[in-house]
């Protein structure tokens, strides 16, 4: 133990002594002195204490004395105390008999020294902590314990501005982000308006291409099956490869803007009950002369499939799609077409299968993706859009379904579509019966096709070029049914529907719709009235006779049951 | 602590110091003692003691004060429950206390103030 080890106590007040006294009491205690030695010893800090203040204050100093045996030492430092007045005055008498004798190597000019013997129990640690307690007094830790907190708070204050800073930080961040989410929302808005943009320029450019398309078609097969039959045999198999190219076209053009409506989301359902195997007889004839060309047999088969509800058009659309591209890649061997029902979901699973040169797995996840044409080492036999296989996947995730795709390179490729059995109903019924037949039809030319074809059926047509003189064909003649145009100068077919119905004169007779605009981009709820909904652009003329045709005993005629397109 | 308590019970005074004290609340508590014996008409003042630890010659000195102001205002102090550790120091001070009346505690000191009061 040396002298290092010291605690010194500050005595310059009252208040000090007080905080000596109760802090050498303390030391003392650790150290082993019993509660006598105790008060004693911290009576007699007093009473030097006391002194010292007197005097104008000093220091005291506690250290354990470095020989054996080990003392306590209490030295009272005081600079203006003289050496003559040693122990003279009555505080040190009292301490020296309260603590104890001067100890021995410490004789100084300007110091008392007191000193105890250690009790025996005494331990080095207990003396080190005793000291180190004793260093402290409770006022200026106290006052070390104010300036703390003081410090604290000044942190917490600062801390408090920093947070302050942060926060505003934030609050500017969050202005700036929410200006940017304005102006996303400024140039979203200017996306779906160029979108919307789009979609109607689509529609309006379709719609130009199909009319007249759709009459040249309509003249072909006028001319085609035209009984007064004037033709020579090569014009006959011109005007077969005009119908042909036309048709192509005009398959190019409805591919291109039903993909446009499915992306704009703009897709109506007639759904209805239906039969797979009818739909399977549509396909076979639709596709006998092609894959009598290619040589390649189309096999359907079909297990007992239970009558699905949903759009018959867009499943026969899907199919069709699959079975010419599989067409397009098959040089030999055969085309397996099948559907089967599986209970446990409701779902019926078309499956395409061919023999054809097959997909390479890397493109296999490109075929759905739009105008993607794969490299073959085949040419192409046919001319495709590339947009077949994509609307496909489209028009089956609209219906609840999706289509999938297995294909071994050489082998060949499998496509299988699945679809709920049911969807959404929403059955139109017809309803009719003989006599006049008004077409109304800005368009002469659609006119006089449809008029051909009515009266080669032997109804009677009468024709209105416009929507005034329609509805009051409707209220003078004896119509039985009206086949009406939706687009026209002046009033639209709209509103001849409506005023049709608002007509008790007129509300009963069916009206049919014909139209050039796709049929999936109609408000469904404003041609609600109208029987059926046909396009113009679609194998709509053999519906619409069909349509007529079912109100009345006659049968259709057998050219227009042939008229496939 | 700034001030010793001083109660009043019926017809005495108790004074408890509870801690160690400054020199100022000593002082102190000598004056308002004064006072609330005269304002109290206080014959008799309990001075409890029993906590205090360090009594240096500053404070055995105010408790004579005390006992001797009491005195001349017509009061007796009886100091209770002094520690044997305290008592010695004070003798080691020579410091007898003379003159001041000391019991154990609080019930000996109202016991000897009863007889007093008998006689």
């Amino acid at each position: 133990m040396t002298r290092d080890a010291v605690g010194r106590l500050p005595i310059n007040s009252s208040s000090d002594i007080l905080s000596a006294r109760q802090r050498v009491r303390e030391a003392a205690a650790r150290l082993g002195f019993d509660q006598f030695d105790q008060v004693q010893l911290a009576t007699g800090v007093s009473e030097i204490g006391r002194e010292m203040v007197a005097a104008g204050g000093g220091e005291l100093e506690l250290w354990i004395s470095p020989s054996r045996p080990r003392r306590l030492v209490i030295r009272a430092k005081n600079a203006a105390l003289g050496a003559d007045s040693r122990d003279a005055s009555p505080g040190v008498v009292a301490a020296r008999r309260l603590i104890g004798p001067p100890f021995d190597g410490e004789m100084d000019e300007q110091a008392w020294t007191f000193s105890r013997l250690l009790p025996k129990s005494a331990t080095l640690d207990q003396v080190v902590e005793a000291l180190s307690v004793g260093a402290t007094d409770p006022y200026s830790e106290v006052s070390r314990q104010d300036a703390e907190l003081l410090r604290l708070l000044e942190e917490a204050r600062r801390r408090d501005g920093e947070l302050e800073s942060v926060n505003r930080e934030l609050e500017e961040t969050n202005r700036g982000v929410l200006a940017l989410y304005a102006e996303l929302d400024d140039k979203a808005e200017s996306v779906r308006l160029m979108s919307d943009e789009r979609s109607r320029f689509m529609s309006d450019v379709t719609h130009e291409l199909q009319t007249p398309l759709s009459s040249i078609l309509a003249l072909c097969r006028l001319l085609l099956t035209q009984a007064e039959g004037s033709l020579g045999g090569d014009q006959a198999k011109q005007i077969g490869y005009i119908q042909k190219s036309a048709q192509d076209l005009l398959d190019f053009v409805s591919d291109l803007l039903d993909l446009a409506k499915v992306q704009a989301g703009k897709v109506a359902f007639r759904s209805a009950p239906f039969e797979v195997v009818d739909v399977f007889g549509a396909l076979r004839g639709m596709f006998r002369p092609l894959s009598a060309d290619a040589n390649v047999p189309l096999m359907f088969q079909s297990a007992d499939i239970p009558t699905m509800e949903t759009d018959e058009n867009k499943v026969t659309h899907i199919l069709r799609n699959l079975i010419s591209n599989a067409l397009k890649f098959t040089e030999q061997g055969e085309i397996r077409i099948s559907a089967t029902h599986e209970p446990e979901t409701d779902e019926v699973v078309f499956t395409v299968a061919d023999t054809g040169v097959g997909i390479p797995a890397a493109d296999l996840s490109r075929i759905f993706d739009e105008f993607v044409q794969l490299d073959s080492r085949r040419g192409r036999r046919e001319r495709s859009s590339g947009l077949g296989l994509p609307l496909s996947r489209k028009l089956a995730g609209l219906m609840g379904g999706s289509i999938t795709v297995e294909s071994e390179l050489g082998v060949g490729s499998k496509f299988t579509l699945r679809l709920p059995r049911t969807y959404a109903p929403n059955v139109q019924s017809v309803a009719g019966s003989i006599g006049y037949v008004l077409v109304v039809d800005d368009d002469h030319i659609s006119r006089y096709v449809a008029k051909e074809q009515l009266e080669r059926l032997g109804w009677r047509v009468i024709e209105a070029a416009d929507g005034e003189l329609a509805l009051k064909l409707a209220q003078e003649a004896e119509c039985r049914a009206i086949v009406l145009d939706l687009v026209m100068p002046g009033m639209s077919g709209f509103e001849v529907l409506e005023r049709l119905g608002a007509d008790p004169g007129t509300a009963a007779i069916p009206v049919v719709v014909r139209t050039s605009l796709p049929v999936n981009e109609i408000d469904t709820a404003r041609v609600a009235r109208a029987v059926a909904v046909f396009s113009k652009s679609d194998d709509s003329m053999r519906s619409l006779v069909d349509l007529l045709a079912a109100s009345t005993e006659r049968s259709p005629s057998p050219a227009a049951k042939n008229d496939q397109r | 602590m700034d001030r010793v308590p001083i109660i009043k019970v019926g017809k005495y005074l108790l004074a408890t110091i509870q801690t160690d004290v400054q020199d100022h609340v000593a002082v102190a508590l000598q004056e308002d003692l004064a006072a609330r014996i005269i304002a109290a008409r206080a014959r008799l003042v309990l001075l409890d003691i029993s906590a205090l630890q360090i009594v240096d010659s500053f404070i055995g000195r105010m408790i004579a004060d005390i006992s001797g102001i009491a005195r001349l205002l017509d009061a007796e102090v009886i100091v209770v429950g002094m520690q044997p550790a305290v008592a010695i120091t004070l003798v080691e001070l020579g410091l007898t206390l003379s003159g001041v009346r000391t019991a154990l505690n609080v019930e000996r000191a109202l016991a000897m103030a009863g007889i007093r009061d008998q006689a």
